[in-house]
């Protein structure tokens, strides 16, 4: 991938996601390189991660849909449906 | 569930009434507040002879509705002076309404320096002495009523704060292991309980008959079709009970509204450390539990069991609240040292939110540095624990604290400490925090459902708009749902799935021979909320009492740099309906 075309972001999978890179907890976001343009789908799809199974991101603490076209330093945060917290 | 026993300290008398027709099809949190409206004198002092603790099963406790085990717990509140409905899993709950009994009310003061047990059995009631148990924390407590009542029963207890009359003390439900880890924790409920000299109540339902049902088979049905779609949600079928409450640690964390060092910041550096992921790690690893249920017939099972690094018994959860407010709210980033707090405030009996909110403005005034996770163990242990004149100021919550200590960031409404969620940068649940009539209180209208988890719709965090009519809606239905002995978490699979939904209702009219409908659960929702404003505006509440504090609205958090803008004018739309 030459320089231009491509951007690098840093990514957080949480609770069961991380599965999915053969890990059961991330401490540290790792880095990962995309074509310019790359949207958060399509991160997904290179982490192998099922579509479905994502039911919330964040990029830079902001939620963002998964047609988001990420941008290069882009911080991002994938988890898939949890709750709690109202007990 | 048919009759209410009242307890009268002052003569040590117990009665026993039929309930009466003006409180037919309330329970829970609607008849503790019922109660509490119609009978304690609003202006009285909440520690005195005049005010009633009352305590009461949901509609659906006893039964084998999945998750029904919760009990609500109602006084006028020392610490926020208005109407005050606690709620806690436990084995209690379904005792209360196996041994028939709709509500306990517990009035009057017993005399001076005497202390009491009320035993409740199947066939007697009973007033004891139980001047033993002075000053005996909730473990040990227990461990000494079950040499006498045994493994089995269900106590609800006090441990010393209350005893000691403090602000943020919680009253102990036993769990399913006979350990005081569920607690009526908010609003000072355990110093009603003190106040009145009783220490414990001890149920045993013993031969009691089960549950009177009048439609057995459209029960039992509505029960399966309602813990099928428990199942089948992802949060309450799998978020819930792998990771428990604190997974939400990571996703506030992220979402930037994870209020850290006593509100300064929205994100702490060391979420990860105390995360729900890392939690389950450690649990596993010392040989815990990190699926289990708090109380009989939860299908859901978000509690998990804590052991020490020695592999042996610490505590419960800790919950995901309690976790923010004595870990990332103090500085702190020690799950060990999160959990011997949480096991110290079940023993001496306070409320977790509570005293990490106090812990958190004690470092902001500089007695103790953010971060000093020994500083605020001692601090409990050897100060509220022992009653110092210090540990009176800390026993007394937040405001009190502040006060004391000279802070001006004092995250507080209606005296009552704000919980885990920040709401410049999640402003739904701002609103509920200004506009519960419980204080700042997340469970009266979880509104981080749509502003944040994506469930039941989506309302951007950010924006002021819309977040009145999510936080109207969440707060009616959780009266609704505080009235039936559901756990609130049931709300995950009954915003999203309709049939858990019409599941609530019909396992209702199943058991009582009822034909509501939805539209009755929402006015069921409504008219518990309309007493209990009524109440509070007796008390003297204002549409003012209805804000936040102003640091909120002046105060940037980073990292949105957002300020709490819902106008004054539409957090006061929030009650009209
Ligand atoms: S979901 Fe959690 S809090 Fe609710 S009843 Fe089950 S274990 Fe208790």
């Amino acid at each position: 991938m030459s320089k231009e075309v491509s951007i690098k972001i840093y990514v957080k999978l949480y609770a069961t996601l991380t599965k999915y890179i053969g890990r059961s907890i991330m401490h540290e976001p790792m880095e990962v390189e995309l074509v310019k343009g790359a949207t958060l789908t399509a991160l997904y799809h290179r982490l192998g991660i099922p579509g479905d199974e994502v039911k919330t991101a964040f990029v830079n603490s902001k939620m963002q849909s998964d047609d988001y076209v990420l941008c290069d330093g882009d911080h991002v945060g994938v988890f898939p449906p949890v709750g709690g917290g109202c007990s | 569930m048919n009759k209410i026993v009242r307890v009268d300290m002052s003569s040590q008398k117990i009665s026993e009434l039929p309930i009466p027709a003006q409180y037919s099809g309330l329970a829970g949190r609607g008849l503790t507040s019922a109660i509490v409206n119609d009978e304690v004198p609003p202006l009285c002092h909440a520690l005195s002879a005049q005010n009633k603790l009352v305590i009461a099963p949901g509609l659906l406790s006893g039964t084998i509705a999945p998750c029904s085990g919760r009990l609500s717990v109602g006084a006028k509140s020392p610490l926020t002076g208005g109407i005050k409905e606690s709620n806690a899993g436990g084995t209690a709950s379904q005792k209360l309404a196996k041994l028939g009994i709709a509500a306990l009310v517990v009035e009057g003061q017993a005399p001076r320096g005497t202390l009491w047990k009320l035993v409740i059995t199947r066939n007697k009631l009973e007033l004891l002495p139980a001047k033993d148990l002075t000053g005996a924390n909730n473990y040990k407590v227990i461990e000494k009523l079950t040499k006498t009542y045994g493994e089995k029963a269900s106590y609800i207890t006090i441990g010393s704060a209350g005893e000691r009359l403090m602000s943020a003390a919680s009253v102990a439900v036993t769990d399913l292991e006979n350990r005081p880890t569920r607690h009526a924790g908010r609003g000072g409920l355990g110093a009603v309980m003190g106040s009145k000299g009783l220490k414990a109540i001890v149920l045993d339902d013993n031969g009691a008959p089960p549950i009177t049902i009048k439609d057995q088979g459209a029960f039992k049905a509505a029960a399966k079709k309602f813990a099928m779609a428990l199942k089948e949600h992802a949060v309450t079928g799998k978020g819930l009970p792998t990771y428990g409450t604190n997974i939400l640690t990571n996703i506030i964390n992220e979402a930037g509204g994870f209020p850290t060092r006593n509100f300064s910041t929205g994100q702490f550096e060391d979420a990860d450390k105390v995360s729900g992921e890392m939690q389950r790690e450690t649990i596993l690893k010392r040989g815990g539990v990190a699926t289990h249920p708090c109380s009989h017939g939860c299908v859901i099972q978000c509690s998990r069991v804590y052991m020490d690094k020695n592999k042996k018994y610490l505590t419960k959860g800790p919950e995901y609240e309690t976790v923010w407010a004595n870990g990332p709210n103090c500085g702190i980033n020690d799950l060990d040292v999160i959990a011997k707090l949480d096991r110290l405030y079940d023993d001496i009996g306070l409320d977790t939110i509570e005293m990490g909110a106090t812990l958190a403005v004690l470092m902001e005034a500089g007695y103790i540095q953010f971060g000093d996770g020994a500083g605020a163990i001692g601090l409990i242990k050897e100060e509220v624990g022992k009653a110092t004149p210090l540990g009176r100021v800390l026993g007394s919550g937040a405001a009190v604290t502040g006060q004391a200590f000279g802070v001006c960031r004092v995250p507080v409404v209606k005296r009552q400490a704000l919980p885990a969620y920040d709401p410049r940068s999640i402003k739904g649940i701002g609103v509920t925090f200004a506009t519960s009539p419980m204080g700042a209180d997340h469970t009266a209208g979880y509104s981080i459902t749509a502003n944040v988890l994506n469930v039941g719709g989506r309302v951007d965090p950010l924006k002021p708009e819309g977040q009145v009519e999510l936080s109207r809606n969440l707060q009616i239905a959780t009266a609704a749902i505080d009235s039936t002995g559901l756990c609130l978490f049931v709300a995950f699979a009954v915003l999203d799935i309709p049939a858990a939904f019409e599941a609530v209702y019909e396992m209702i009219n199943a058991q009582y021979g009822l034909v509501l409908g939805p539209d009755d659960v929402a006015a069921l929702g409504k008219s518990v909320l309309k007493c209990e404003r009524e109440f509070n505006k007796k008390a003297g509440f204002t549409a003012e009492d209805d804000r936040l504090p102003m640091f909120f609205e002046t105060e940037k958090l980073p990292p949105h740099n957002a300020v709490f803008d819902v106008s004054h004018e539409a957090l006061d739309s929030v009650h009209n309906y």
